[in-house]
């Protein structure tokens, strides 16, 4: 498709000065045109929430936060830590202002998906400090979360990124991690919530990579400067 | 306070520290200053220094002050003790209880609070150096550091303070001019909206002067916006 100019990208979206990749700070005017992410809409003019980032394309501005709490959504693959035992009932940290529950066996209800036939072999006396990865399942009016499909990350441990710089990590189509996870050669697993599990290989190296990653979000062009800083400091040739 | 001391304030439209009338100190801003918090920001306004601290949106303690249909924003004012001539005295006490109080309802005016029920957004906000007028610089830097958590808001809080000094109506009081002036107006605002968040007054104005001071320290607000645009927008592209 053919790039548009600046000025039929402002005339498209009638009268907003924002580029591609500006940020933008709570209360800015966006524009009339269409604008998705967090935004507000005052007398036909919609206004951006927060500070973020602005993509902007030919049919509408999207507003990308850079920084802000996880809020639980049904669906999001979530890495937590187990914090209060309730007498079989657990209360697992995942970084978010509301209580998150998981019940075990909760997933016979589900049973689909990679939770599929779990249930029979789901581990039900966890210890505080246990790492889980898990899905969250129902979401209630008070925002507090069940977790479903809960599985135990042993031994490794924890850090704590931003949890809006978590798709960048990922990467699209999963290709920062897979360039992290190949030139440190650990196990990592990254939840939607911010906590991401580390194990074995150069742990220290993929520590400052996914640092690297959540400091530079914003810019483009952000996987090849990985591999390269992968490659310049992993042992491994390739 | 005499004639002649009044004099001293300002003098054939200059003040004691050569600024104008209605010229501000100069400031400086920067935000994401601490590496612990959600959102940080550091102001330095003339001799003042405040650092701004935010965490949150977290889980609210004590649980009986959490409301069920909204955040709460809950601001903690502190001065250090050594950000006075004399030290003072550590912990909370009438003045920072106040302005804890008016600076939360100020931020809680332009903050998207229904999004997060049963919440409390915690600010803290620390001043290191205080030179008159401090509760603006605080409101400034906690505004920045909410805006550096991301945390939703409908528009920025700015403030900035206008007074009497030596007779004549000043903008931002340094602070001989708090101290032995007439009177001090802080003055918080909306920009976009043009909404007032925080007005307060201390000691005795005409109709008219008020008028003027709220006037000074509207545009001392607007001039603060830009650099508090500026701040925001610059500070990722420079990582």
């Amino acid at each position: 498709m053919e790039r548009l100019t600046e000025k039929s990208k402002r005339r498209l979206l009638n009268m907003s000065e924002i580029k591609d990749r500006d940020i933008v700070y709570p209360g800015q005017a966006l524009g009339e045109g269409s604008c998705q992410g967090p935004v507000f809409t005052e007398e036909n003019s919609r206004m951006s929430l927060i500070k973020g980032l602005a993509r902007v394309n030919e049919r509408s501005t999207n507003i990308i936060p850079l920084n802000g709490a996880y809020v639980p959504k049904t669906g999001d693959m979530v890495v937590g830590v187990i914090e209060h035992d309730f007498g079989g009932i657990y209360a697992v940290d995942i970084g978010c202002p509301y209580r998150c529950i998981l019940r075990p066996q909760s997933s016979r209800h589900g049973g689909k998906g990679r939770d599929r036939g779990r249930y029979q072999e789901e581990k039900t006396d966890w210890k505080l400090g246990d790492i889980v990865s898990a899905k969250i399942g129902q979401v209630d009016e008070l925002k507090e979360a069940q977790l479903t499909g809960p599985r135990q990350l042993s031994q490794g441990f924890v850090i704590k990124v931003k949890p809006m710089r978590v798709p960048r990590i990922i990467g699209r189509k999963k290709s920062m991690i897979e360039v992290i996870r190949k030139y440190s050669n650990s196990r990592i697993s990254v939840g939607q919530n911010g906590f991401i599990w580390l194990k074995d290989g150069d742990i220290p190296l993929a520590v400052d990579a996914i640092r690297m990653v959540e400091s530079r979000a914003y810019k483009s062009g952000l996987t090849d400067g990985v591999t390269e800083f992968m490659k310049s400091k992993s042992k491994r040739s390739d | 306070m005499s004639e002649s001391e009044k004099m001293k304030l300002i003098e054939n439209g200059v003040r004691m520290d050569g600024r104008k009338p209605d010229e501000l100190r100069p400031v400086e801003m920067e935000i994401g200053v601490l590496k612990n918090t959600n959102g940080s920001a550091y102001v330095a306004w003339g001799k003042n220094k405040a650092l701004a601290g935010v965490y949150g949106p977290r889980e609210m303690h004590p649980k009986r002050l959490a409301s069920p249909t909204e955040a709460t924003v809950r601001v903690t004012y502190n001065m250090a003790p050594f950000s006075v001539d004399d030290r003072k005295r550590p912990g909370p006490d009438r003045r920072s209880v106040e302005i804890s109080k008016i600076s939360s309802e100020a931020l809680t005016a332009v903050t998207e609070t229904h999004l997060f029920p049963n919440t409390v957004i915690d600010v803290f906000v620390e001043i290191l150096q205080a030179d008159a007028g401090t509760r603006c610089v605080g409101l400034t830097a906690a505004s920045l550091a909410m805006a550096d958590a991301g945390i939703p808001m409908r528009d920025l809080v700015v403030a900035c303070a206008a007074g009497k000094a030596g007779g004549e109506v000043i903008l931002d009081l340094g602070k001989e001019e708090d101290n032995f002036g007439e009177a001090d107006v802080p003055l918080a605002i909306s920009p976009r909206t043009g909404k007032v968040v925080l007005l307060q007054m201390d000691g005795k104005l005409t109709n008219e002067e008020f008028e003027k001071a709220f006037d000074l320290a509207w545009g001392g607000c607007m001039d603060v916006y830009e650099m508090m645009k500026k701040t925001l927008v610059s500070h990722e592209v420079s990582e």
